[in-house]
């Protein structure tokens, strides 16, 4: 049998690349394992074959060169050079097969496995942006997402967490960033028209403290927001086109029915032009006996309604209403101050005015109201107390006083009812109506 | 014996010479005076009071003597006819109550009858028919109009809505949100909404604005009153 001794010289430089090839192959993939695995795999095996690989070559080498060496070396070099050449080739083989498939055990290993790089990885892959930082604000984690996203606030990559919070928090924002307060927490509207919400926690990691920072994508959200916000604004000014319509409404039925009394009017006085040339003619032909009366009647009815009509209004304000109804009843009323001239608050202290009589005169039996009304600059107080019997009960808010209190609360006011040392009604309107808009 | 009547024949000469006194509660100054001139012109009626505002019929009914009371239901000071016609016939069920009103509101009806109101008119200005009405009221009769005028709102007659719908109508000529709507209502805001798409079906409108300006301009719906 043919031994590396007896090959030629060409052969056995041949084997010698071979086995130079295998043992680089070998240390890469050494490296490669020791970088991104434990101790799972044998690796003692890996050196082991390593080095079996550098004594063959060394062998080779030495067999060529022919130098004088350590006698144990030599004993060993001569025992490699005495393999048959075939065996040496399959060794060689052998070892680049182990060396391959280890290889692919630790490729296999570093796919599945969770190592530093492979966090990154799946890190960048999230919609969100996340950065780590120790609590000196040096990064130790960013994703792709949220190194974009500084890139465009200060174009430059994330250095400092600390820093980053702060410019983000309160800072200034440059390259076309708003911040947006559309949203309840503090959100920034990127120039792409996307909107992030930033956050910042500290956690507790085997006794170190870690600055966790997050962006999330609001921009769905943001865009709902602002739709809704437009929407409501939107209904706001429907709501008070609708109130003045309303009113208008009120005034146009009222126009209308006025038109309808004026035809009215016109027709019946042509009736009794109609009746009394019927009249007058019958008479004439000396037709006597014809009732004048109903005739009459007619014309009585028809001029009260003219005289009606030219009546100029009374416009007192409501407070007539009051003045008018207490007059009717022998009772006083005393007004102390003077009330709104116009509009809701003076609305709403009139009722309160009636409801308060109406219980004057019901519970206690008054002869005298009163009812001062003080000016703040932001509402008016009403107060009406009477010079009845005191009620011997505690008062209970019934129908009318509880939908006195309604309305009134729904006119953003207030309103008290005390028995001591009188019975007393209090309202407060405020000026501006209702406060309670959306 | 014509100078000896019986005291049942004293008490019918009593009340047929006895007016019938009339309280009316209307704000319009022009119905009003309608209404007052009628009554001057009638011989069995007198005009006991004539006030604006609802919310001061009950002081009257308290302090005077009223027999009927002509109540208009949208009144002055936003006080409501119908409130007050359920305050005063619990209080004084003797009296007659007649509803009168322009507004074709389909709820008012209903509203009139759970009071135990007497009878509802609407308003027209003939005299007769009023003076007829007040006529039947007092004799005990109750009158009421068959249905609430037929009203036309796009594509739909008054009639094609439901009651929740109309409910939902009502609120929706407040110009408020359907969550406040579904708040008032205590139902749920997909509801309203559901309601709200139903009309627009219906009506052939599209927009809450129409629908609310057409119901409140038709008069089919009145809130607050």
């Amino acid at each position: 049998m043919k031994t590396m001794i007896m090959m030629t010289e060409a052969g056995r430089s041949a084997v010698l690349v071979m086995i130079f090839l295998v043992l680089l192959f070998q240390i890469s993939v050494l490296c490669n394992g020791s970088l991104s695995r434990g101790v799972r795999r044998k690796t003692w095996i890996d050196v082991l074959l390593v080095f079996i690989s550098m004594m063959m070559m060394a062998a080779l080498a030495e067999g060529s060169a022919r130098c004088s060496l350590h006698e144990l070396v030599q004993g060993v070099e001569r025992a490699v050079l005495d393999i048959p050449a075939a065996a040496a080739v399959i060794c060689i083989v052998a070892i680049f097969c182990y060396a391959a498939w280890s290889l692919r055990a630790d490729l296999k290993y570093q796919k599945h496995a969770i190592t530093r790089s492979s966090i990154k990885e799946s890190a960048d892959t999230l919609p969100m942006g996340l950065c780590f930082a120790r609590s000196s604000g040096q990064t130790f984690l960013v994703n792709r997402r949220m190194e974009e996203l500084c890139h465009v606030m200060c174009g430059e990559s994330l250095q400092n967490a600390e820093k980053f919070w702060q410019m983000v928090s309160e800072g200034r924002l440059a390259n076309g960033v708003q911040r947006s307060r559309v949203l309840e927490a503090p959100a920034l509207l990127f120039p792409d028209g996307s909107s992030w919400v930033f956050d910042r926690q500290s956690l507790m990691m085997d006794g170190t403290e870690v600055v966790q920072l997050t962006a999330s994508d609001t921009t769905e959200l943001h865009r709902l927001a602002s739709r809704l916000r437009q929407e409501n604004a939107m209904l706001c000014g429907m709501n008070d086109r609708l109130e003045e319509y309303g009113k208008n409404v009120e005034e146009l039925t009222r126009i209308r029915e006025r038109l309808t009394m004026k035809v009215r009017i016109h027709d019946s006085i042509g009736q009794n032009l109609l009746a009394t040339r019927h009249l007058l003619t019958r008479e004439a032909q000396g037709g006597y006996g014809i009732p004048v009366e109903p005739v009459l009647k007619k014309w009585h009815m028809t001029i009260a309604m003219l005289r009606r009509e030219t009546e100029p209004e009374k416009s007192e304000g409501a407070l007539r209403y009051l003045t008018d109804a207490a007059e009717s009843a022998g009772v006083r009323l005393v007004v102390n101050g003077s009330l709104p001239e116009h509009g809701a608050a003076e609305e709403l202290a009139v009722t309160a005015g009636a409801e308060a009589l109406t219980n004057a005169v019901r519970h206690a039996g008054a002869g005298e109201i009163h009812m001062k009304v003080i000016e703040t600059p932001t509402a008016y107080i009403v107060t009406f107390t009477n010079d009845g019997r005191k009620p011997d009960k505690p008062v209970k808010e019934g129908g009318g006083l509880s939908g006195l209190r309604r309305q009134i609360e729904d006119a953003g006011g207030t309103m008290d009812i005390s028995a001591e040392p009188e019975f007393e009604l209090k309202i407060t309107i405020p000026k501006e109506g209702k406060t309670g808009a959306i | 014996m014509t100078e000896k009547k019986t005291a049942a024949d004293r008490d019918i000469m009593k009340q047929q010479k006895q007016h019938v006194s009339v309280m009316i509660v209307e704000d319009d100054p022009m119905a009003r005076k309608l209404f007052e001139i009628i009554l001057e012109g009638s011989d069995r009626y007198q005009l006991e009071s004539s006030i604006e505002s609802a919310s001061l019929a009950e002081f009257y009914c308290m302090t005077g003597h009223v027999d009927l009371i002509l109540m208009d239901v949208c009144t002055a000071l936003h006080a409501s006819g119908l409130d007050a016609a359920a305050k005063i016939k619990e209080k004084f069920p003797q009296i007659k109550i007649i509803i009168v009103t322009s507004q074709p509101e389909c709820d008012f009806i209903g509203r009139a009858r759970a009071a135990c109101v007497d009878s509802f008119w609407y308003k027209d200005p003939s005299e007769d028919i009023l003076l007829e009405i007040m006529d039947r009221t007092m004799a005990g009769e109750s009158i009421y109009p068959d249905t609430t005028p037929m009203l036309r709102l796009g594509m739909a007659d008054s009639a094609d809505f439901t009651a929740r719908e109309l409910e939902v109508l009502r609120e929706l000529t407040s110009g408020d949100t359907d969550d406040i709507i579904a708040e008032r209502l205590h139902i749920s805001v997909h509801t309203v909404k559901k309601h709200i798409k139903s009309m627009f079906q219906k009506t052939g409108f599209t927009s809450r604005t129409q629908l609310a300006v057409m119901a409140r301009e038709s008069g089919l719906v009145i809130r607050g009153f």
